[in-house]
């Protein structure tokens, strides 16, 4: 019986394969239509969230470009002459691929290295602000030392007074802005910004905001406790600084900062020629 | 009831093995063969002829070649299962032979295949994939028949 069914499989498949080609297309015309329709859906899903991941990059890049562009105007308006500029700031996209969970949120594994020109001490960003930098770099994969981590420290400026300290990591994930003199003028809601210092953080990306001043009159220095935009345990990508920093302003000498990374040149202006 | 079951699972791999792309990885011949090694001849002829219409669909111009390797594989497959297997080397050796008829087949009639370094690597996947599936497929279809016939062959 099935040595039967077998054979008159078979013959049937022999003829159907020497049908015509345009009786073929009609056979498999509405089973294809019927079958192959869940492999369009998949097909428009996969392709859907490709381009969608495309364009969300797009605008997570442009949304950090601006928040620079706009901290920085910021802070130019509030009079600081010597102020850095980003000026078309060049930044390479990561997405995280591993965190240290055991120890807080310290440390991220990134997936751009060397290759992606990433080196060591490059400023690790999000639309929102400081993540860390870059601690360790391979081929393929950085290391991001993020501000919550306690042996990162960054040279920070509350953005309304100018008044400068340093931002360490204090508890959970909260920051602490270190070293404002108890007289300092730093009052709850002001803006942290970086002050440049350092050479690794150019100056104007956003740290955080403060969340309470404590003035201790037996001390010289006040407790600032900031909290930081860049919310880390929901992090999933950031942007890497390649071209950290150009002054905007043109005095003269105009210089550069004083890391390997940012190749120390020290340019005179020529003087203009007089005919 | 069986047999829908083990056609909806050929259309699933089918979907899967179209999807991923290439190297393409046979696994409807992978299924093919595990399921004729331990259903009824006329499951593995139903199965091989499902197989072969879903493979025609993506290449209408040639339909009906697949459905001959298939069927074929299935019915050889089914009717050797009784002198042979009796361990896993034998399962592999089955599928191998049955890789190697359908490239051969198609290499005949269809022309347009794959060249045979590519195939080497699919075949290498499958391989490799073959045991872990094959397991899987008895714990879940045919454990009772499995003991019994490990129990008969002792």
């Amino acid at each position: 019986m099935t040595k039967r069914f077998f054979i008159v499989t078979i013959i049937l498949a022999i003829a159907v394969s020497f049908l015509p080609a345009s009786i073929k297309l009609l056979i498999t015309r509405y089973p294809r239509i019927v079958l192959l329709l869940p492999l369009d859906g998949i097909d428009n899903f996969l392709s859907n969230i490709r381009s969608q991941q495309t364009a969300y990059q797009n605008l997570a890049e442009l949304t950090t470009q601006l928040t620079l562009e706009n901290t920085q105007l910021k802070a130019k308006i509030q009079k600081d002459d010597f102020l850095a500029t980003l000026k078309n700031p060049d930044l390479v996209h990561a997405n995280i691929i591993a965190r240290d969970n055991e120890v807080g949120i310290r440390f991220l594994t990134i997936d751009k290295g060397l290759r992606n020109n990433i080196k060591i001490d490059m400023p690790v960003l999000t639309a929102y602000g400081v993540v860390g930098k870059i601690i360790e770099s391979a081929d393929n994969h950085s290391i991001v030392e993020t501000a919550l981590s306690p042996s990162l420290k960054i040279s920070g400026l509350n953005l309304r007074t100018n008044v400068s300290g340093i931002i360490e990591y204090s508890y959970f994930d909260k920051l602490r802005f270190k070293y404002a003199f108890a007289e300092s003028d730093i009052q709850t809601n002001d803006t942290i910004i970086t002050s440049g210092l350092g050479g690794i953080f150019p100056r104007g990306i956003v740290i955080g905001i403060v969340l309470n001043v404590k003035i201790d009159p037996t001390r010289f220095f006040q407790y600032v406790d900031v909290n930081p935009l860049v919310n880390f345990n929901g992090i999933e990508d950031v942007f890497i600084l390649i071209k950290p920093v150009s002054f905007a302003a043109e005095p003269s000498p105009k210089f550069t900062r004083s890391r390997n990374l940012y190749d120390l040149k020290i340019e005179t202006p020529t003087a203009p020629r007089i005919r | 009831m069986k047999i829908v079951i083990r056609l909806l699972i050929i259309y699933l791999l089918f979907l899967i093995q179209t999807a991923i792309g290439r190297p393409q990885i046979d696994l409807i011949v992978l299924a093919l063969v595990i399921f004729s090694l331990h259903d009824p001849v006329l499951y593995a002829l139903i199965l091989g002829i499902w197989g072969g219409f879903l493979l025609g669909l993506l290449n209408p111009i040639s339909f009906g070649i697949h459905i001959i390797i298939l069927t074929t594989i299935a019915f050889t497959s089914s009717m050797i299962r009784r002198f042979i297997y009796k361990d896993k080397i034998y399962f592999l050796i089955i599928l191998l032979l049955a890789l190697f008829f359908k490239y051969l087949v198609s290499l005949i009639f269809i022309r347009t295949v794959q060249p045979f370094s590519t195939w080497l690597l699919q075949v290498v996947i499958i391989l490799i994939l073959a045991i872990p599936l094959e397991i899987f497929f008895t714990n879940i279809f045919y454990r009772q028949w499995r003991m019994h016939f490990t129990e008969n062959s002792y």
